[in-house]
């Protein structure tokens, strides 16, 4: 034992002073520095496996006992493009480097923020994201979001919802809208009117393609929009623009913003109008009706150090609209006026601060609060007008951290608290639901070519049974010119108000509905007084909703030519949504009148391929292509009486129905040129659309063949001069060959032209 | 041994062929069918109608009507030339399956017969018709629809059985999606039955 213990004592010491002869006494540091001078924090430095540092806050960083030789060095921070220098160290000297990095401009539309809640270029990212640019937003002349969105070939509009948006074969009650990372408010019947946020402050889009609840929550089923706003880089700069077009509709605004020592701000506002449209003169009102509309913005940011911030911003859109519109009434359809406004008020506190190295954290306050109002006429006629009042609101404190462990380790996570209501006569008043939130998310670097990101979060509601939203996704560059991205994961939308809450109990109609909070109560009633004649269901079923939820995988590939002139993207996706809530009947009264309840039945199915293809013929033509493959149906059940071996039995089938309003074949084509001689830029924009299933009108739960509307393309065009470096004219057409269809196309106006004029400084 | 295949052959075949033979009773549909357009049901009381002969019958108390239609708003009625309506063998029985798919007919015990009270056809919504009322998911507001799949399988008066689908309860059979049928002004009466049956004889 004693022999022992002197072996290993011994032969500690031999290996102790064996690695301290080896020991170099060469040593590399050096600083990393921004392209305008400003040093770069948490930047990774790398050499080898074992050899590397991240940068201190002043950008130094060391790498102290190297082996003498030559090294090539790596540089990479988030929001810069990578570096790599050579360098030889000499024996027991301590070698410097300085090495700048070129930040990726967040304005050309290559750096994404959505995907992880981190900034990320574009094509490290592991899922599938589209970026419209501000360029793009522009060179379009489009002056709202819906405009700009259709243009895209992924994305369709709801018909009947109007200015609402499908992703991925699923309605827009999926699909979260965000601004700045903050969730817009105030759906009508689920669908949100994106028509609300104009383009003249957006710095690009973000859209992001399956569900990413496991970083969003609820309602980030089929994907997420985040529209970034633009923020302040020059000392000074501001812009005014006024666009008129068809229809008498105009839009205008200015915007001054500032950036001077550690304070910069932006206020700016716009209005926007129009007559609106008429397809059908024939029949009763209009398709769309005259509104006017304003919206103010404004943020302010100061930075007490380069690691510690703080802003806020604030934004209030109001519309006004008046027409006239058929209403029914006790049965009968009548011509009546209608009008009314919706606003839109949020305001949004933030704290950035990065107490140690690289640690960063966030804190941010958000709340926002939409109300909308209208009144119906009944003209020539003894009913009473009729109004309508509506008000959401929602509170959000919300905490994010991010640590970067090593050069391939980056954590985020993140807790926050949430607040809701919704107030409305016909919710019997204010309706209140908390949440509470968790999520956590790492991403690693495996070797240099796979990039690994998993996460989940957790929401625990006051609604609901808590939910669990994994996501994985890994990202594989396989050559230099291919990667391939994968990504499976969970998304959930939880009951809304509306199923919650809701009673529509008009018995004229012959039908009665009950928000699941109230239906059991009321059944209880109906059957106290015996006026229950049969239930269709177990009565129970309908007393309690889960959250519904989608399992996706998403599967594609990147490719792009090494001179970067080609890029194209190829993405495989597969929705298996359950737990849809629908409507159904649930018992059946004495008097006739049926009772419909809200249950967890539905089950639907969206499968397709996505592509784009962007290719630079010439530095000045640029032609991108998109086309979306969709196949979309629902699984319904429903309980069926049928004959089986001679007996008469009921029993629940399974069947399945085309999803109405999706075409299987969407394209989009653009074509950007900038002419240098006149400096002038020219697009044309087309987005063709294969033929649909409308909708099931005789209910017969098939695709008839009348109900299918014909394939159709809509192409734009816009022509825009530079005068002098401040002044930008811009003329254009929209719907060049005038095409509508006042049956299933209702909400696509005929040919408009515009022309803008925008002055810069 | 060969000889042995051949006979089992020809005793399978035999054996195909009268139970096809046995197929061809009283129970088994062909999918020949008739339809009968624009039936005007009564309002107090019924409009019998004779399927072997598609003749609308006024005798009410005999067995030479099958069904009889009454539109009595929320409740529409096809009632049987049996039980407590009639002096015949009626009964009926509905099923949530397509007329085509309807090839052959349940034991006579699973057929409804007509009861104080009690009807063998439901005359409710959401029997073999739907109200549509102001529900979103229909075009055409406050419309009767036949619902789809359905079909009512019915014992006549004289004990065959028949099969019928109603397509339409509006006059013309119209185009329930049409804008016309949409707009209430320009709707169609109701209270017309259009449908189609087939009667094995």
């Amino acid at each position: 034992m004693y022999l022992l213990k002197h072996f290993l004592l011994g032969s500690i010491f031999f290996a102790v002073s064996l690695s301290v002869k080896a020991q170099s006494t060469s040593s590399l540091s050096g600083q990393i520095l921004s392209a305008t001078g400003e040093s770069v924090a948490e930047a990774n430095i790398y050499l080898s496996a074992s050899k590397w540092a991240v940068s201190n806050s002043d950008g130094s960083f060391q790498i102290p006992s190297l082996p003498p030789g030559e090294y090539t060095i790596k540089v990479s921070r988030v929001g810069f493009k990578s570096a790599s220098k050579m360098i030889e160290i000499e024996e027991d000297k301590n070698a410097f480097i300085e090495i700048i990095l070129e930040e990726i401009i967040y304005e050309s539309g290559s750096a994404v923020v959505t995907a992880t809640r981190t900034v990320q270029d574009i094509e490290d990212v592991s899922i599938a994201v589209d970026v419209i640019s501000e360029d793009e937003i522009q060179y379009s002349g489009s002056t709202n979001l819906k405009d700009i969105l259709l243009e895209q070939a992924g994305i369709s509009l709801s018909p009947n919802e109007g200015n609402a948006i499908q992703v991925q074969g699923f309605e827009s009650d999926y699909t979260l809208i965000l601004i700045d990372g903050q969730p817009l408010v105030g759906r009508v019947r689920g669908a949100m009117d994106i028509s609300r946020i104009n383009t003249s402050n957006i710095q690009q889009i973000e859209i992001v393609k399956g569900p990413s609840s496991a970083l969003w929550g609820s309602d980030a089923l089929a994907g997420v929009i985040n529209i970034i706003t633009k923020k302040p880089n020059e000392a000074i700069s501001g812009n005014a623009f006024t666009q008129y077009g068809s229809r008498a509709s105009y839009n205008g605004g200015a915007t001054i913003s500032f950036n001077k020592n550690k304070l910069s701000g932006t206020a700016g506002f716009v209005i926007d109008g129009s007559d609106g449209f008429d397809l059908d003169k024939e029949e009763f009102g209009q398709n769309q009706n005259p509104y006017d509309n304003f919206t103010i913005n404004s943020s302010l940011k100061y930075e007490f150090s380069d690691l510690t911030s703080l802003s806020a911003s604030s934004r209030y859109y109001k519309n006004n609209f008046s027409g006239l519109t058929i209403a029914s009434v006790q049965g009968q359809q009548l011509g009546v006026g209608e009008e009314g406004w919706q606003d839109d008020l949020s305001f949004q506190l933030q704290l950035d601060s990065s107490p140690f190295s690289r640690f960063q954290t966030s804190v941010n306050l958000y709340s926002t609060l939409y109300e909308d109002y209208s009144e119906t006429v009944f003209e020539d006629s003894n009913f009473e007008n009729v109004t309508n009042n509506n008000q959401q609101g929602f509170n959000k404190i919300e905490v994010q951290n991010n640590y970067s462990w090593a050069n391939n380790h980056i954590s985020t996570f993140g807790t926050g608290f949430t607040k809701e209501f919704v107030d409305a006569e016909r919710y019997q008043g204010r309706r209140n639901q908390e949440g509470l939130f968790l999520f956590a998310q790492h991403q690693f670097l495996v070797g240099e070519k796979l990039n690994i990101v998993a996460g989940a979060r957790l929401d625990n509601h006051s609604s609901y049974t808590s939910y669990l939203s994994p996501k994985l996704s890994l990202r594989y560059e396989i050559f230099e010119n291919l990667a391939f991205k994968a990504s499976a994961g969970n998304g959930f939308k939880a009951p809304d108000f509306r199923t919650l809450y809701l009673d529509f109990d008009n018995a004229g109609s012959g039908y009665l509905i009950y928000g699941v909070k109230n239906i059991g109560a009321q059944l209880t009633s109906f059957e106290n007084q015996g006026l229950v004649r049969q239930y269709f269901i177990n009565p129970d079923l309908s007393t309690d909703l889960d959250p519904e939820y989608s399992t996706a995988y998403n599967a594609g590939f990147l490719i792009k030519t090494s001179d970067s002139r080609l890029t194209s993207n190829i993405n495989f996706f597969r929705n298996n949504a359950q737990n849809l809530i629908e409507a159904i009947e649930i018992a059946e009264l004495t008097n006739n009148n049926t009772i419909f309840g809200y249950v967890n039945i539905n089950k639907a199915q969206t499968q397709g391929i996505e592509s784009d293809l962007n290719y630079f013929v010439t530095n000045d033509l640029q032609i991108s292509l998109g086309y979306q493959y969709l196949d979309a149906i629902q699984i319904a059940q429903e309980s069926r009486t049928v004959i089986e071996n001679g007996q008469v039995v009921t029993k629940d089938v399974e069947y399945e129905i085309p999803l109405t309003k999706r075409p299987k074949h969407s394209g989009s084509i653009k074509l950007f040129y900038e002419e240098p001689f006149f400096d002038t830029q020219i697009s044309i924009r087309g987005v063709l659309k294969s033929k649909y299933f409308f909708n099931d009108s005789n209910a017969n739960r098939r695709a008839d063949s009348n109900e299918f509307t014909d394939p159709y393309s809509i192409w734009n065009f816009s022509l825009s001069k530079q005068f002098t470096t401040k002044i930008r004219a811009q003329a254009g057409v929209n719907n060049v060959f005038n095409y509508t269809n006042p049956e299933f196309l209702r909400f696509q106006p005929g040919i408009s032209f515009f022309t803008k004029i925008l002055f810069e400084f | 041994m060969q000889n042995n295949a051949l006979t089992l052959f020809i005793l399978m075949f035999a054996v195909l062929f009268t139970a096809c033979d046995d197929n061809k009773t009283k129970d088994t549909f062909t999918g020949e069918f008739e339809t009968a357009s624009d039936i005007q049901a009564g309002t107090n009381g019924f409009t019998f109608y004779n399927l072997s002969n598609g003749e609308v019958v006024s005798d009410s108390n005999s067995t030479n009507w099958d069904i009889g239609f009454k539109d009595a708003g929320f409740e529409i009625f096809i009632i049987t030339n049996g039980g407590v309506r009639g002096p015949g063998n009626g009964g009926a029985v509905l099923l949530d399956v397509a007329f085509d798919e309807i090839l052959e007919v349940p034991a006579n015990d699973q057929f409804n017969v007509e009861a104080d009270g009690e009807y063998a056809i439901n005359p409710a919504p959401g029997g073999w018709w739907i109200y549509t009322g102001e529900n979103p998911a229909y075009e055409a507001n406050h419309a009767v629809l036949p619902k789809t799949p359905h079909t009512i399988l019915v014992r006549t008066a004289n004990g065959d059985y028949a099969k019928i689908e109603v397509m339409s309860y509006y006059e013309g059979n119209p185009d329930t999606s049409s804008p016309e049928f949409v707009d209430l002004r320009t709707r169609p009466e109701s209270g017309y039955f259009t449908f189609k049956y087939e009667v094995i004889n």
